[in-house]
């Protein structure tokens, strides 16, 4: 339920004490009202919605096609991948299990957790057009500064 | 009984700069749904982008297209416009937006036989100059320079080094000795790319625990550490020959036996 | 003080009238509803290093540009000490100022001389991506003029000494 102090601020024509200049719009609505409608308008459909798609049977056999033929083009490469990741474990469960026949100090060093191991800040994402210096050359080693 | 051969080699990656590039069917399907978000697409708000009277409203409405209205007496052979909001409901709404000024400027300036170095270089300056994007193709491609790390932007390239003894590409592979143990395989790989490279390199290693074993025919095993380069490059101090590729590179160039116990290592 | 208005409706139930006209609300029956799908630019986006990318948003603009982004920032550069915040602030006015009078800066100097201040700005440089620490600037090498507006001038003291007496008091 509203409250009465809310009651009081919507109420229209009730005339205040004070008056405040708001310039009148053609809508009849003050500036801040509507900021309001025009702020929501952006988000509801109201008159903004386009008509929905109607594909004829064969557009629509198209399409039907077209998503299949893409869901499988997915699956497939979702499926190498797997595969791909299964193999690269595989040779990485070989290669320690040798290491531990062959140095078991070798094998314990290896499998140190390495605490405060970080990604590197610097690999970057790639970018779709690369950037004017590509890579940079001129990399120290840092030293203590004198 | 001898004690076994144990050698650490490096498989140090450059990742790709740029994207991969798009096969034809994935980019024929990236258009079809382009096509019909952008047809379901709501209209534009330009009533909440642009005030009444302002410059920038006027400018965005000169450069609209506008479709016909609907007209009691005019037969539209493509059916009867249902407009709203400037748009025809029944198709996508392609909005044009105005050219800024300083685009017309650039392009009369490459009529005359294209901008010189400085002239560019004082345009960097100019925080609204157009964007122009670099090449996804280098010099080095067209060169076809292998030792470059600017080549093959959307792939990633393997370091791999000639052997002087039996002139065959691998990864540069380093032997552990016995007073070298309590480094561990990762440290010894690092370290011994540093001494046949110099050490103004910046590399990551990936994990300390190789991630495959190569066993030679002579008794040599040999373990796999992954890193990647971040900065700097590989200057090799006893002029050995090294090159940067990519998978299908190092297929062309290294034995199958030792391309099949590394080739699931290596990103398409 | 209760003065807003109340308007009976024919059920009895107290109706407040807003100042927003009630639109009257449409039914959405199952399988009807649609996604909000809002209008969407394709904006090209060059970062500060010049690598483009494209974004999609819902801002009427094709083009952006990032001044001061990840691909300039010391922290995300380590073994960068070239690419600093600085470089993207210089592009800004003062650079302007000195790439117009940058003529009068050589003048009334040898070739020697200039030729001693590059060799010593290569030095610098080294050094710096040697240490990964910016070289400072030593304020005897360069005749500043901003020097001139502070050399020959005392401060004006306003009130007095009303602040110490008020000491003293206590």
């Amino acid at each position: 339920m509203y409250t009465s102090r809310a009651a009081i601020r919507v109420v229209s024509h009730v005339k205040p004490t004070q008056q405040v200049r708001y310039k009148r719009d053609k809508t009849g609505l003050n500036p801040q009202l509507e900021r309001i409608v025009s702020q929501l308008s952006v988000m509801s459909a109201g008159r903004k919605q386009p008509r929905l798609l109607k594909l004829c049977n064969e557009d629509y056999v198209k399409h039907k096609t077209v998503m299949k033929a893409w869901s499988h083009y997915r699956k497939a490469k979702i499926q190498e991948n797997e595969k791909l990741l299964q193999k690269q474990y595989e040779s990485m469960k070989e290669a320690v299990s040798e290491l531990q026949n062959l140095s078991p100090e070798l094998f314990e060093i290896a499998n140190e957790h390495q605490y405060g191991k970080r990604f590197p800040l610097e690999l970057r994402v790639p970018t779709e057009y690369p950037p004017r210096q590509i890579w940079f050359y001129d990399y120290f080693p840092k030293q203590e500064a004198k | 009984m001898t004690t076994p051969v144990i050698r650490s080699s490096l498989v140090l990656s450059r990742i790709p700069i740029v994207t991969p590039d798009v096969p034809a069917f994935e980019k024929a399907f990236y258009q079809y749904q382009e096509q019909l978000e952008r047809r379901l697409m709501w209209t534009f708000p330009k009533w909440y982008y642009f005030k009444k009277g302002t410059v920038a409203e006027r400018e965005f409405s000169k450069a609209q297209k506008y479709p016909i209205p609907n007209h009691r007496n005019v037969w539209f052979p493509k059916g009867v416009p249902d407009l709203k909001h400037g748009r025809d409901r029944r198709f996508k709404q392609d909005i044009i937006l105005p050219k800024k000024n300083n685009d017309v400027e650039v392009s009369t300036t490459t009529d005359d036989g294209g901008e010189s170095a400085a002239s560019e270089l004082q345009n960097l300056d100019d925080i609204g100059r157009p964007i122009k994007a670099n090449s996804r193709i280098t010099i080095f491609d067209e060169k076809n320079d292998q030792t470059s790390l600017e080549r093959k932007l959307p792939r990633t390239l393997y370091l791999l080094i000639k052997n002087n003894n039996n002139n065959e590409w691998t990864f540069p592979s380093f032997e552990v000795s016995n007073d070298q143990i309590n480094k561990g395989l990762h440290n010894i790989a690092e370290e011994g790319l540093r001494n046949i490279g110099g050490d103004k390199i910046n590399t990551w290693t990936v994990s300390n625990t190789p991630a495959a074993l190569i066993k030679h025919n002579n008794g040599i095993n040999e373990f796999l550490i992954k890193s990647h380069i971040i900065a700097g490059k590989f200057n090799p101090t006893n002029k050995n020959e090294y090159k940067w590729l990519t998978k299908e590179e190092i297929q062309d160039i290294v034995s199958d036996e030792y391309y099949s116990k590394i080739n699931h290592l290596l990103s398409q | 003080m209760f003065n807003f208005v109340q308007i009976r409706g024919y059920a009895g139930r107290v109706q407040i009238q807003a100042a927003l006209p009630k639109r009257p609300l449409k039914k959405i029956r199952v399988g009807k509803a649609r996604p909000a799908i809002y209008y969407k630019f394709n904006t090209q986006v060059e970062l500060s290093d010049g690598s483009v990318i494209t974004r999609r948003s819902q801002y009427p603009k094709d083009e952006l540009r990032m001044i001061t982004d990840q691909r300039n920032n010391p922290i995300w550069n380590a073994s960068k000490p070239d690419a600093s915040l600085l470089d993207a602030e210089s592009k800004g006015k003062m650079n302007k100022f000195k790439t117009k009078f940058s003529a009068f800066e050589q003048s009334g100097k040898s070739a020697d001389e200039v030729e001693q201040e590059t060799k010593k700005a290569e030095a610098e440089r080294l050094e710096r991506l040697k240490t990964g620490i910016p070289t400072k600037k030593v304020d005897t090498e360069e005749d500043d003029f901003l020097d001139l507006l502070t050399s020959n001038y005392e401060e004006v003291k306003l009130g007095g000494n009303i602040a110490q007496k008020s000491k003293k008091k206590k």
